[in-house]
Formats: C-alpha cells, structure tokens, sequence
C-alpha cells in the first residue's frame, strides 16, 4: 500500500489545490447528516439482523432465540429450551446467515464505492472488473465436474481459484503497456465477464449437465442459504483487512475522483494506485463471491444511495456504504427466505425487487451531479 | 441399481403389422390437451429418456423404435435385466437425455414421439416444439402427464398404469398392455398387503445440497412413491415436487431413512447423503446411514416407478418381504 500522500516531489506537475471538503461534500452540515445516517443505517443493521435471527421458515419464538444465543455466547446462563432441532437451527444455520449477509453486504458495497471512484464511472460494481463472473465459471465448473468434494469448501475453493483467474487475466489484459487506465480496466473486465459466462454457459448447457444445471443456477445469482460458521472466517477476514486497507485511501481515492489529472497534481500515483486498488478489490469480491454466488445490485446501488446521503468523501463515504450494505443485505435476505417460504429465492431476484423503488425515490430527490458524484 | 428378477421385463407380443384394415383403429387418445388420432399403429417412434423407453419394451414393440436419446447418465448397469442389448441395438440420436436439437428431430420423420416430459419440448434450447412437430405430421404422447409443471405436481400412481393402457391402444398391443398392468397391479397389490400393517417410516427425499437443500415435498411422482411403499413423506406438508427448501426446514425434520437421487455426473449418492444427514445428525437416517440410492430414471413417469415403488418398500420395510 502507499502511503495516503505520497511525497510531492516525486512527481513533475503544477501543483493544484486538493479539493476543498465543500466539493467532495465536507462541512458542517454533512458533518450531521453523517452522523444520522450512520445512527439510522446501525439501528436499521440491528434491527434487521435481530429480524433475520428470529424470522424464518420454523416458527421459533423469539424467546427461544435469544436464550439459545445467549447460552452460546455465556455458556454459565441458563441453558435454552433443550430441544435440538431448535437449537441447531438458530445456532448453525440462522446465525452464520445473518452474519454472512452483514459481510457479504458490507464488504459488497465497500468494493463498489471504491470502484466507482477508481474507474470514475456510476456504473461500477464489484461484478464489472470480471471478479464475479470468473468466480461464477470457476464454480460452475466445480458443479458440473462434479469434483465439489467437501460440499460448499470445495465449490468456494473452486469460486475463488476462478476470481483470481479472472483478476489475473484483467490485469495483463488492461496493464499492456504498464498504464492502468479506467477504460481499459473496465474494457479488459467487460470482455473477459463475457468470455467467462460463456464458459459457464457453455458447460450449463452441455446436455449431460441438464440436471446440475439447477442448482448452479441458484448458485449463480446469489445465495446466502450456504452460511456456516466455519465458511465466515475468510469473509471476516476479508472485510477487516480490506475496511483497514481501502480507508486508509481515502485521500487518494478522493483525488482521483475529482479526476486523473487532479490525482496526479496532488500527487497521486495514479496508476500505480489504480492497480492497487484493482488488486485489493478483486481479492475482496473473490473472497465474498466464493461464499454467496454472485449477489447483484449491492454493490451499485448502495453506494450511490450512500453518496446521497453522506457525500462523496470517502473517509465516511465508506463506512456509511458498508454500514447500509450490511443493513440492505440482511432486510433482503429475510425477504429472499419468507417470500417463497420454505422455498429459498436467490439472492439477486430479490435486492433489486426491494431496492431499485428505494433507489428511484432517492434518485428523484438529488440531482443527476450528485448522484453521479 | 437394478432390482433383480423383476421378470416382467421382456416383451413377448410379436405386433401385427402392414394390416391393410387395422382391427382397433382409429385411435383417438387425449393427451396433455390434445387430441391424437391414429388410423394404424405408428410405424417411426421416437422414445425420450429411458423410463418411457422401458414402457415400450415392455409392451414388446421396440420394432417400431427409430430413435432413442441416450441413458448413460444411470450408468453403464442402469438397466432393467435384459434390456441393455435391445437399447444398444436402437439407433441413438442424442448424446444426453435431451432430445436433439429441431433439424434432427424434423429430419426423423417420426410419426409419433413418446417422452416423459412437457420440458423436452424447449424451444430457447434449439428443441422442436409440439407444435412445429405436428405441422410435419409427428404427433407427440407425454407419459404420466406430466404436460407441464403443474400437473407434473398432480401425478398419481394410476397415470403410469393409465399410459401403458393407452400406449397399448396405440400401438395396437392392447392384450399385451392387459398383461402388463396387470403384472404392475399385482407388484402394487403386493406391496400394498406387505406393509399394510407396518408403521409408515418417516422418508426425507432428496437430491443434495448444503444450503438451499434440494427436496421432495408432498407433491408427485416422488411423494407418491414413498406414500405406496410404506413411507410417510416427512415434507409432506409442502406442495411441490422437487424445490430448494431452506435449510432450516430440512433441519425440522426427523426422518428414520432417506431416499438419494442417484445420477452422473455430480456428485455421487452417497456424497449427497452425507451433506444432507450433516443438516440432521440426530435423524435416525443418519445416525444409522440408512438410504436408499434411487435411480433418477425410476422418479420418472413409466414402467419403472412402479418396479422402484416396490424396491423403496423392501428397503424401508425389509422384514415384511422377508418371507
């Protein structure tokens, strides 16, 4: 990682005022705003979360709930209800989804915020870089091989082999000639998302695949349902490491906002850093993605709905965008389980069914310029 | 997976054809909505996956068979005795279970396609619709009626004895179909007085999955089988047929056995098995290791789910068959 400001010595430009905190949206009063979003954002993650606990396809009371957790977590309380089942499913499988989704939506709309301000383009998401649609790939054919020893460890080891393929391939691809530029990062994950989705296509449609094709097709858009405690570890980590590593960037993610000549005036190693923050990024939706299949829409949207709402500084741009991508994730996946209850919905059917109205009506307040940062 | 000495298996009628005046015809069947009408045993058939394929060597009329998809996926010994020489015999026109894309099918010249589902039929797949088919002349018969997803869910028992009889019309067979039913009657009848009197056994089916979990719930073919073999479907509760329950709903149920679909590729029954009875690690189904690996081919509409409503019964019911 470099250093927020590298020395500006290092490089041969006129030298040009930074952008003053009213432009990247500073002061006072977004100073508040701020804070309300992120009282509203944590009390919409608790109140979701302690929905997702409680909610679900067996009716347990809420009650039961809580003295199971409890009794988890300070082993000398009062054991709950003893029933088994009931325990199991609120500790194994309730828990580690709820979790999950916190994660997962945190670390989704983090990755595209900071995309957004990298490639410089609204349309950015954790998916357009072909992280996701390499992870996709490499699941598919972990599917159809029928090699998934392991259950969902061998299909996330397999999702995560294909997002560094992809990160791989991007990067050779848009780094010819050592210069990192948006468009050819963004040309460079466009084309190979195509070619990985015809990989996957391909092997889907391959007829002796009829029967799997299934099951990967929930795979494909989303699914929080494969939560277990032991697959949170590497997206915990995942976000830890990279909410530490990308804030530390928000000077410089703020200057190549406002643009690479900017940057580069302040000082910015534009390149350099882009590349970095391609990396970074990458790893982390490789990380996500190998877990949940690939969930639309977060990672777009939330962000942008962030940047309404708190400015485009990323010192708090990024924890008010994790912060409502938890928050959007967890309300969306008790939707994705109880629309159809007990069927599951993936993912992707459902967040933009819930967010694209929310989204509209925040559009239609702002102006286009402040939407598009 | 085959259930020895079911010797039901070989078809013995030798069909009378090239009759200028058929006795019995015109056939007129309804089928899935439409009305087929046949002046003369079809002559070019064109048989879809392999329980239908089943059906018509059992009514003993492979003669008339100018095409059948391929069954590899139940393996080299997913067979009923006998029957793999007169399937290698068939002309294969498609490498899966899929029927081929629309040319080839066209290219048949086929007077009549029998398959086991609504889903062979797709069109954004490259497949010949029922309607392109019966512009050119080739009428379509769907098995167990399974005509599309809804009444796929409606399926009972009596509609694979209902087809034979039917197919047994068509292709002018009809004492042969007689014969067949009745063998089938008689295997049901069987299974029936045998577990009469046992206590149902509580029966997750399933086809795998960590989370969604790939399911049976109380809704066809599947369902109906557990119900006729002594079983007690333990989602039961759930309309559907197969769906992708959340986890926690299979982690509710206590099932004594388990019922695993069993094809290639993917991963195996017994991979399946074991990621579902991690969900349930109390069940005695799991505890025990009690399943049964069923072929994909028998949770199909035809011959065979009648031949697997007896298997599931002696696996379930191993005592009352000891005899």
């Amino acid at each position: 990682m470099t250093t927020a400001r590298p020395a500006r010595s290092t490089v041969a430009t006129t030298p040009v005022a930074p952008p003053t905190s009213e432009q990247v949206g500073g002061g006072p009063r977004w100073r508040a705003r701020y804070l309300g979003v992120l009282a509203g954002g944590t009390l919409l993650l608790v109140a979701a979360t302690v929905g997702s606990v409680t909610i679900g396809s067996v009716p347990v009371p809420p009650t039961e709930v809580l003295s199971v957790a409890a009794h988890q977590v300070l082993p000398w309380l009062p054991a709950d209800s003893g029933d088994p089942v009931v325990h199991r499913i609120v500790w194994q499988y309730r828990m580690p989804r709820a979790l999950l989704a916190v994660l997962v939506g945190a670390g989704l709309a983090l990755v595209g915020a900071v995309l957004q301000a990298v490639v410089r383009n609204p349309l950015a998401d954790p998916f357009l870089l072909g992280a996701s649609s390499g992870a996709s790939f490499g699941a598919v054919a972990a599917i159809v091989s029928g090699v998934t020893v392991g259950g969902m460890v061998g299909l996330s080891g397999a999702a995560f082999l294909g997002a560094l393929a992809a990160l791989v391939l991007v990067y050779v691809m848009a780094g010819g000639r050592g210069r990192l530029t948006p468009g050819r990062l963004v040309l460079a994950g466009v084309a190979l998302s195509y070619l990985f989705q015809a990989g996957y296509s391909f092997l889907l449609q391959r007829a002796d695949a009829a029967r799997l094709a299934q099951s990967a097709l929930f795979w494909l858009l989303g699914s929080l349902a494969g939560a277990r405690w032991y697959n949170l570890l590497l997206p915990a980590a995942g976000l830890a490491a990279g909410m530490v590593l990308l804030l530390a960037q928000w000077r410089s993610l703020n200057a190549v906002m406002a643009g690479t000549d900017t940057a580069t005036a302040l000082g910015v190693p534009v390149h350099r850093f882009r590349a970095q923050m391609f990396v970074l990024t990458s790893l982390l939706t490789g990380v996500m993605v190998a877990v949940t299949g690939a969930i639309a829409f977060v990672g777009l949207i939330v962000p942008h709905a962030a940047r309404m709402l708190v400015g485009a500084d990323h010192r708090r741009l990024l924890p008010a965008s994790a912060l409502l991508g938890a928050g959007f994730l967890q309300t969306v996946d008790i939707a994705a389980r109880l629309l159809d209850s007990p069927r599951e919905l993936p993912l992707s059917v459902v967040t933009a069914v819930c967010g694209v109205p929310f989204f509209l009506w925040l559009l239609r307040r702002r102006t286009t310029a402040q939407v598009v940062g | 997976m085959l259930m020895a000495g079911s010797g039901c298996a070989a078809g013995h009628a030798e069909p009378e054809t090239g009759a200028t005046a058929v006795p019995g015809f015109p056939v007129v069947i309804e089928n899935c909505g439409r009305t087929l009408t046949f002046d003369a045993p079809p002559e070019r058939v064109v048989t879809g996956y392999q329980p239908v394929l089943e059906t018509l060597l059992a009514l003993g009329v492979d003669d008339r068979i100018i095409g059948r998809v391929n069954f590899s996926e139940n393996g080299p010994d997913g067979f009923l005795p006998g029957q793999r020489e007169r399937y290698e015999q068939l002309p294969e026109i498609s490498d899966s279970i899929l029927f081929p894309d629309r040319e080839v099918m066209l290219a048949l010249d086929a007077d009549l396609v029998v398959t086991e589902g609504w889903y062979n039929f797709s069109e954004s797949r490259g497949q010949v619709t029922i309607e392109e088919l019966a512009e050119a002349g080739t009428q379509v018969y769907i098995t167990g009626g399974w005509c599309d997803p809804e009444s796929q869910r409606r399926f009972q028992i009596e509609d694979t004895l209902q087809d034979v009889i039917e197919l047994g019309r068509i292709f002018g067979v009809p004492e042969q179909a007689e014969a067949v039913v009745d063998e089938m009657r008689q295997i049901l009848d069987e299974v029936t007085a045998a577990v009469a009197d046992r206590t149902p056994v509580p029966v997750l089916a399933t086809d795998g999955g960590a989370g969604p979990v790939r399911v049976y719930g109380g809704a066809g073919l599947t369902h109906a089988m557990i119900e006729a073999a002594g079983g007690v479907n333990v989602l039961a509760a759930v309309e559907d047929d197969l769906f992708q329950a959340n986890v926690e709903v299979v982690a509710a149920t206590e099932p004594r056995a388990m019922i695993v679909t069993d094809y290639q590729p993917g991963p195996t029954a017994a991979e399946k098995f074991t990621e579902v009875a991690a969900i349930i690690p109390d069940s005695a189904a799991a505890r025990e290791g009690t399943y049964l690996a069923l072929p994909a081919v028998s949770q199909h509409p035809g011959y065979r789910n009648i031949l697997a409503v007896r298997e599931i019964a002696q696996f379930l019911h191993p005592e009352a068959f000891a005899g």
